[in-house]
């Protein structure tokens, strides 16, 4: 019940994407109207699967009241979740049309990833939580965060939009798709503000991890491959963010810095699952060593 | 001394790109906190490359002197910044390029993105009429939100500002992030942490106190079928022995808790500040065990620790005492323990016969055929099946603490609370400014000049205002 769900929801990803893109290639407005109300009914069914697989983790004791984000599959379609669930707010008020070619992908690469844990890797499993795991602080510390990542992802989309803006402004014959993305100075305007709304929750969510951690583990920092890397995250913004108040620069070397920061994101998410046996989804999660 | 180059800008985002590649690297180069194993087994394979990281201070990068440094340097910069400006952008009455330019203060404000210009009502007496313009244009500013004043002087305006909080906001984040960084300076220096693995039933005191821990009861439950830890906890007692005379004397109860993972006790810490907290943290076995079960047949016989038990219906007795958690044959044909976790658990069992013992034998309960006979020098051999298997065990468990003691806490807490309510003014609020004052003629005019943190985003307000000052007095 649960993976029928979600497989509608993942259909319903895939096809709102695919209106996404083929926005750009027909400038067709009716695409992007149906694209919004496609990914709305994806993001209901999504939830509705999030209910019922909220359900089953429930049936085990220790799990109750908790949510079922420990392993790669969980935190991945929560991950595409949120995803598509900003940009679907964000369209919603602001009916950028040509936004969600930027952004959808992500959130549909993010969902893909729950398909390949659930399907390939028998990834939906229930299992109870360990000790460490049995904390509010599950409630509140990952979502946070993926909050924030699925910020940022937006935030990448729209300085990829910008580099393509810039190019066809620049060249000789700039093609349709140039009078269809919003100017420079406008994404330039929402990268800053998306990543100013959520370098604060980025914020709180690290120093979330550390009073979990400093709960759970016995000290607030220990410089675990995770924490190092949701630091050098931070690090990057922040650089980002003194580049535009402090220095005034805006256009694309601030882009290449707010995408290098959702690089950095990425590698948080995936990458550190190799390298912290601690911190990492494979491992089962927030284990005691 | 201006510190002109702790201050620049360029100077520190290289400081800034130092530290982040130093720690993105300390995650690929195994740390001997987390890892000392996977040092080990560098240090085996790359022995020149261990050397020059070992040199570096890679194996152990966030805590060695240079990165140390490197962060302190940080905060030493932030710090100068910050206080370089305080108090934090000042409120000027007029904007510097007007207080510079008294010849033409509306020259000054062309090219600036908040401007405006209109002739204000007809008035013969321009000293009076100028005071009743600012006035009025005071009580509009008021009207909207705006604390707003008319400021005497050489030339006379009114300033209003709305969310002037917003100018802190800068300056209390990167304050905030020194208190912070100050704040994990105090544990290194006065914090502490130790591991205090402590038998069931047993005590122990710690180093850094004259404290000590009972462990009563040690109670670790399984998920059904696997080997996931449901919920393990101790039930402790705290003493302190000072001015104890003898160690059978207890000292002064300090704390009498069960604690689990992430339900720690906390003792005061030193001067009142930050706590001694008290984790669970692991167990293990200890390699005694409470009692061993065999099955003979559809019968079983319970074997308590330090027990001879008879074999029903034998004149044989059998007495079990130590045990492997996870076992395993070594190289050398020894018994062996891959972990403290009972997760393979095997039991050395003796027979007597007319008291005398026999060669132990080690039966492994997850392995009923595989039985091994140790002979005098602890040389396993594989011995028949016995008519017998291993039932059960119930191992004697020793239950880890770990012990922190991290002074810095509120320091920290305090810090990062202060970090995001600069934050918060700094993003999300919105400072504005307005200046309106007379400029002399007839009819005389009026002159309104804005500025916003936020850049663009005052157009539609600004030129709202404009249209109600227009409306009222022009």
């Amino acid at each position: 019940m649960e993976l029928r769900l979600y497989q509608l929801a993942f259909l319903g990803y895939t096809a709102a994407t695919a209106l996404a893109l083929a926005y750009v290639a027909t400038r067709n407005e009716s695409l992007t109207a149906w694209m919004w109300r496609i990914l709305g009914g994806a993001l209901a069914l999504h939830l509705a699967s999030f209910g019922v697989r909220l359900h089953s983790f429930w049936q085990i004791p220790e799990n109750h009241w908790f949510l079922p984000i420990n392993s790669f599959y969980g935190a991945l379609s929560y991950l595409a979740l949120a995803m598509a669930g900003v940009f679907w707010v964000v369209e919603g008020r602001h009916r950028l049309n040509i936004l969600g070619a930027f952004v959808l992908p992500f959130a549909w690469i993010a969902a893909a990833g729950a398909v390949w844990r659930a399907q390939v890797m028998g990834g939906t499993e229930i299992a109870g939580l360990v000790p460490a795991l049995q904390s509010y602080w599950i409630n509140i510390h990952p979502m946070v965060l993926m909050t924030s990542y699925a910020a940022f992802a937006n935030a990448f989309g729209v300085a990829l939009a910008l580099l393509v803006q810039e190019r066809q402004v620049k060249s000789k014959k700039p093609s349709e798709l140039c009078y269809r993305l919003p100017s420079i100075e406008e994404l330039d305007e929402l990268n800053y503000r998306i990543i100013v709304a959520f370098f604060p929750v980025l914020s709180v969510g690290i120093f979330m991890g550390g009073m979990w951690a400093y709960n759970a583990w016995g000290r607030f920092w220990g410089w675990d491959a995770k924490e190092t890397w949701a630091l050098v995250t931070w690090f990057i913004y922040v650089v980002y963010l003194h580049m535009r108040m402090l220095s005034g620069m805006r256009g694309k070397k601030t882009m290449y810095v707010s995408m290098l920061g959702f690089a950095s994101v990425v590698f948080t998410f995936i990458g550190v699952n190799y390298l912290s046996e601690l911190h990492g989804y494979l491992s089962g999660g927030g284990g005691i060593k | 001394m201006s510190l002109a180059l702790f201050r620049s800008i360029r100077f520190n985002l290289l400081l800034f790109a130092l530290i982040l590649s130093a720690s993105a690297l300390g995650t690929f180069v195994p740390q001997l906190g987390e890892a000392p194993q996977k040092v080990d087994a560098f240090a085996a394979s790359h022995p020149f490359w261990a050397r020059a990281f070992e040199w570096l201070g890679l194996f152990d990068l966030y805590h060695a002197p240079w990165f140390i440094a490197l962060l302190a340097l940080m905060a030493f910069d932030v710090a100068a910044c910050k206080l370089y400006n305080a108090p934090p952008d000042a409120d000027l009455g007029l904007p510097r390029e007007m207080v510079e330019n008294e010849e033409d203060r509306v020259e000054a404000l062309s090219g600036k993105p908040y401007r405006a210009t209109f002739a204000a009502r007809g008035s013969t007496s321009l000293t009076t009429g100028a005071e009743d313009l600012l006035d009025g244009a005071a009580r509009i500013l008021r009207g909207r939100g705006y604390s707003a004043a008319v400021l005497p002087g050489a030339a006379p305006h009114v300033l209003g500002s709305r969310q002037r909080l917003q100018r802190w906001g800068s300056y209390f984040a990167h304050i905030g992030l020194v208190v912070l960084l100050a704040g994990t300076l105090l544990k290194a220096l006065f914090g502490f942490e130790e591991m205090l693995p402590v038998m069931e039933g047993g005590s122990k005191v710690m180093k850094h106190r004259p404290w000590e821990v009972h462990v009563d009861k040690f109670d670790v439950q399984y998920y059904a079928g696997t080997a996931t830890p449901k919920r393990f906890s101790s039930d402790i007692r705290v003493y302190d022995k000072t001015g104890t005379t003898n160690a059978l004397e207890e000292g002064e109860l300090l704390a009498e808790k069960r604690i689990l993972v992430n339900e720690p006790v906390s003792l005061p810490g030193a001067h009142g500040l930050g706590m001694v907290r008290l984790y669970q943290a692991s167990w293990g076995a200890t390699g005694m065990v409470r009692s061993a079960t065999l099955a003979v047949g559809d019968k079983t016989l319970e074997i308590p620790m330090g027990a001879k038990v008879r074999l029903p219906g034998t004149a044989i007795e059998v007495s079990a005492d130590v045990m492997m958690p996870d076992f395993t044959v070594s190289a050398e044909n020894r018994a062996e323990t891959l972990s403290l976790e009972p997760v393979n658990p095997a039991v050395k069992v003796t027979f007597y016969k007319d008291g005398q013992p026999t060669a132990p034998l080690w039966l492994v309960q997850n392995f009923p055929e595989a039985v091994f006979v140790e002979d005098e020098k602890g040389i396993l051999h594989q011995g028949p099946r016995p008519p017998f298997r291993l039932a059960a065990v119930d191992p004697m468990l020793f239950s880890g603490l770990q012990i922190a003691y991290d002074p810095g806490i509120p320091v920290l807490y305090g810090g990062f609370a202060m970090f995001m309510a600069g934050l918060c003014a700094l993003f999300y609020m919105h400072r504005r400014k307005v200046w309106v004052w007379v400029v002399e003629g007839a009819p005389p005019r009026l002159v309104v000049g804005g500025w916003s943190s936020r850049r663009d985003a005052f157009h539609g307000e600004f030129t709202e205002l404009v249209g109600a000052l227009r409306a009222e007095l022009g």
